[in-house]
């Protein structure tokens, strides 16, 4: 019964106090957000290259069928979902085992617990900054490491597929933290109860991970899974500071590309229709993601 | 099993959680070390093979030269007064809207909370050009205000999150008793609301801070004078500046992220109580 009444009491306050407390949030996010959606949107229909002006006009689809047949942008997306599954793949994996060991109860756990946050507060321009400087092909402390063991040294940044591999660590490295973090914060709801009765049912250790602990992480897995795509999708800072999208294009994801595209060429029209499709392959990208555990979900029932 | 194998097992799986966990925390920590280690080397010493992992002179020099440089200081109280303007802002608007979501009936409630939930997932990058021209319109190009305008409205989204989700578990009654006793929605939410709420209000300010502080995109473009520079754009035009003196980049780097850390350590309680109630109760 209390909660019914409680509503309709809530209900009948006035609505104009609401709105008053909402305006200045809706008033930015539609100054700042949803008015450029919009405007995007409708320059992408547009034929508008700011220093051709005469030709302005509207075209229909033909900045998108212009964006969707230059390879160079189907090799920019091809890279970011690489990029980015590969990258959330290791956050993810690595967040597990970091939020699993830190959940043991043993003695200096507390200790290691203060420090993991560390790369978090770094910020991706001073990350990107001194991991360049570790990779230094010259005087750079990874060739060094990799020389003591009889490894060659490698110009990192120089080449295509370390410096993928070399942009792919350093946000692993910044976003592992928060994935641990969140995991951990997972972990520390699952009752005790659910994990000894596997014990007592003789399951070990990999077979509870799997059949009892997953599981139940799995609305934590979503929201955190989710907020590392996104993030790491767009991790723009990372990549421009340290390859700035080279050598050669090899680290060049959408969001550089789009940067690149519009401030070099000022062809808006297809700049924009170019920013509609890459939050479309966003939005795409996270749905699966979803899909996927929501997948598990259903198998683990049977 | 007997009862001195099951000790041996306990003392080697004691160990092997020692060994994953120094692992996983060498990792984490050996890049601020190095950049730390670096930035207290003389210039000689950087170009030396093989590189040296402690400096084998330590000198604050490079620190010096940054300060003494002016340009630093310039660059370090910019990006503190976007930070904290764009924080203040963002957690009046978000802790007001957030509380108007948790609690109040209006029209067209679920569908705004689906528009924000969504704006969550759009990337300032992607927005640069209409951003640019709307900064642009308003005259504010150039300037804090546009500047701090852009970041207040990309943080928002999530922290309205952060706050509806808050509210939301805070218990009714004592507003309802508030308002029995004849007190207005707005004065129950200034007395009553807002103090109980202030976990949640500093979380969310964390939150905007790293992220205003951690800011590149719009401060590159949004603003053209090296006057009203901020520290990430400031810093990355050094690579150009100083060549590969990476002493003194590793002591910009050094003296960007202290603000971050102390800002983290004051309040680390609640950051990681806020971050972790957020996932959990989604």
């Amino acid at each position: 019964m209390r909660p019914r009444k409680s509503t309709t009491f809530w209900r009948n306050r006035n609505n104009g106090t609401a709105y008053a407390l909402l305006a200045p949030a809706l008033l930015i996010l539609g100054l700042v957000i949803l008015y450029p959606l919009l405007n995007t949107l409708w320059q992408s229909l547009q034929h508008h290259v700011l220093t051709r002006p005469y030709q302005d006009g509207f075209v229909g689809l033909d900045n998108y069928a212009q964006a969707i047949a230059d390879a160079e942008v189907r090799e920019a997306a091809w890279r970011t979902v690489l990029f980015t599954v590969c990258a959330v793949g290791a956050k993810l994996a690595l967040g597990m085992l970091g939020a699993l060991l830190l959940n043991v109860k043993m003695r200096g756990a507390a200790w290691v617990r203060s420090f993991y946050m560390l790369p978090w507060l770094v910020p991706s321009v001073v990350a990107a900054l001194v991991w360049r400087w570790i990779f230094n092909d010259q005087f750079g402390i990874a060739n060094e490491m990799l020389q003591r063991v009889g490894g060659p040294a490698i110009n990192w940044l120089g080449q295509d597929v370390t410096a993928m591999f070399a942009v792919i660590l350093v946000d692993v490295w910044r976003g592992l933290p928060l994935m641990t973090l969140l995991l951990l914060a997972g972990l520390s709801t699952i009752p005790r109860e659910t994990i000894e009765a596997a014990m007592i049912d003789g399951s070990n250790a990999w077979q509870r991970f799997w059949r009892v602990v997953l599981p139940q992480l799995r609305t934590v897995l979503i929201m955190a899974g989710t907020l590392s795509l996104i993030g790491t999708f767009n991790s723009f800072n990372i990549i421009w500071v340290m390859t700035g999208g080279g050598p050669a294009h090899a680290t060049d994801i959408l969001v550089t590309h789009v940067f690149r595209t519009a401030f070099q060429g000022f062809d808006f029209g297809y700049a924009s229709a170019l920013a509609i499709l890459i939050l479309l392959l966003i939005t795409l990208l996270t749905a699966l993601y979803r899909r996927l555990l929501e997948r598990r979900e259903a198998t683990d029932l049977d | 099993m007997t009862k001195l194998s099951r000790k041996t097992r306990r003392r080697l799986y004691g160990v092997l959680w020692w060994l994953a966990a120094l692992l996983f925390l060498s990792f984490l920590a050996f890049p601020v070390l190095w950049m730390l280690s670096t930035s207290l080397k003389p210039t000689t010493e950087i170009f030396k093979l093989p590189p040296t992992w402690v400096p084998e002179t330590a000198t604050t020099a490079a620190y010096a030269t940054l300060l003494e440089q002016g340009h630093f200081l310039r660059y370090l109280f910019n990006s503190l007064l976007v930070a904290l303007a764009t924080t203040g802002l963002s957690v009046l608007v978000a802790s007001m809207a957030g509380y108007v979501f948790a609690r109040i009936q209006f029209l067209g409630r679920k569908a705004v909370l689906f528009g924000i939930l969504t704006a969550q997932m759009i990337p300032g990058v992607l927005f640069l050009l209409p951003v640019y021209a709307l900064i642009r319109q308003l005259g504010l190009l150039d300037t804090y205000s546009g500047l701090i305008l852009a970041n207040v409205a990309f943080a928002l989204p999530f922290s309205i999150w952060m706050m509806y989700g808050f509210y939301r578990h805070i218990p009714r009654d004592v507003e309802e008793a508030a308002w029995v006793d004849g007190a207005g929605t707005l004065r129950t939410y200034f007395r009553v609301v807002l103090p109980m709420a202030r976990p949640g209000l500093v979380s969310c300010a964390i939150f905007c801070f790293l992220t205003a502080w951690d800011e590149f995109v719009f401060a590159l473009t949004l603003i053209n004078s090296d006057e009203l520079r901020t520290l990430p754009v400031g810093l990355f035009s050094f690579i150009g500046q100083f060549g590969i003196e990476w002493n003194y980049l590793m002591a910009g780097a050094v003296l960007v992220t202290l603000p971050a850390m102390v800002f983290f350590i004051l309040f680390q309680k609640h950051v990681l109580e806020g971050y972790s109630s957020g996932a959990v109760k989604g």
